[in-house]
């Protein structure tokens, strides 16, 4: 096969996935900015490394491992140690309550979460960027691309247990936020001065 | 009220073993596995009827799923812009060039 015929494909399989490369790059970084010049380099590193490519495997999995290694790879340069998830909260599994918090919180006034539906798209991608960066990678890549945990795993270069304990705590995390802001906004009523009230 | 005394309140002391052969605290902890499709030791359509037929765990699961259809739409408007897209266009038609 000669040079150009190693580049085959390239348009048919990665050129798709740049929507959702961007969405990723977006999530990333917080900037759009700087998520352009990331898909930028994330594409010019594909392209040349097209041939590498496993056919009959997920292109868009591929264009992500390219795209967060080239965002971490930046960003070692300026670490913000705030961001760093502790590798032994990982380890401890997905905890030992089953019961969500929020829910809790809501019993009373919106048990089933209807109040997510008021908060705007904004405040929403505000709460996502405020996760530590492997929580937000596990929940962008699991509820808004939709892969699966194996390939999660695989991208991320982690076990499944911890890709779901990720996702266990990120969703947590981020539902508590929104929650609160709910509240805040009068979205939804505190259901702890209706208690104290009572 | 502390998460256990609510825990107690909705669900009492002792474990539900109750709708499909599932308690209400198996189910709850299989939430997340369930929505995305990932039951690995359990068939999904057991802990589907769990969830159907628990008025309890009903709003937990809905709760969920509002939860994820709003991070789902605040996320999926955006788009590369055009000129993104056409730079990277660019890119595949200068490095086949260049082949």
């Amino acid at each position: 096969m000669g040079a150009s015929g190693s580049k085959r494909g390239f348009e048919e399989e990665a050129l798709p996935q740049l929507d959702a490369v961007y969405r990723f790059a977006l999530r990333l970084t917080g900037s759009a900015a700087e998520a352009e010049d990331l898909v930028q380099e994330t594409f010019l590193r594909a392209f040349k490394a097209w041939d590498q490519f496993e056919r009959g495997t997920q292109a868009k999995s591929w264009l992500f491992t390219i795209c967060r290694n080239v965002f971490l790879r930046g960003r070692e340069r300026s670490q913000r140690h705030d961001e760093i998830v502790s590798e032994t909260a990982d380890r401890s599994g997905p905890g030992p309550n089953p019961i969500n918090p929020v829910w809790v919180s809501t019993l009373g006034v919106d048990p089933e979460g209807d109040f997510f539906g008021s908060i705007v798209d904004d405040r929403i991608l505000e709460a996502i960027a405020a996760l530590p960066e492997e929580y937000r990678t596990a929940v962008v890549l699991s509820d808004i691309e939709g892969l699966p945990y194996a390939e999660i795993a695989k991208l991320v270069d982690a076990p499944v247990g911890t890709v779901k304990s990720r996702l266990f705590r990120g969703r947590r995390r981020l539902q508590e936020v929104l929650y609160e802001h709910a509240v805040e906004m009068g979205y939804i009523a505190d259901s702890r001065s209706i208690d104290e009230s009572a | 009220m502390t998460l256990f005394d609510s825990f107690k309140r909705l669900f009492g002391a002792k474990r539900n073993g109750d709708a499909q052969g599932l308690s209400c605290e198996d189910a709850l902890r299989l939430v997340h596995e369930f929505l995305d499709g990932e039951l690995a030791d359990m068939p999904h359509a057991q802990v589907e009827s769990h969830f159907d037929m628990c008025q309890r765990c009903y709003p937990h699961l809905h709760l969920e799923r509002r939860f994820r259809e709003a991070v789902q739409r605040a996320c999926e408007k955006e788009t590369a812009s055009p000129e993104l897209r056409s730079r990277i266009l660019d890119l595949v038609t200068e490095g086949r060039s260049e082949v």
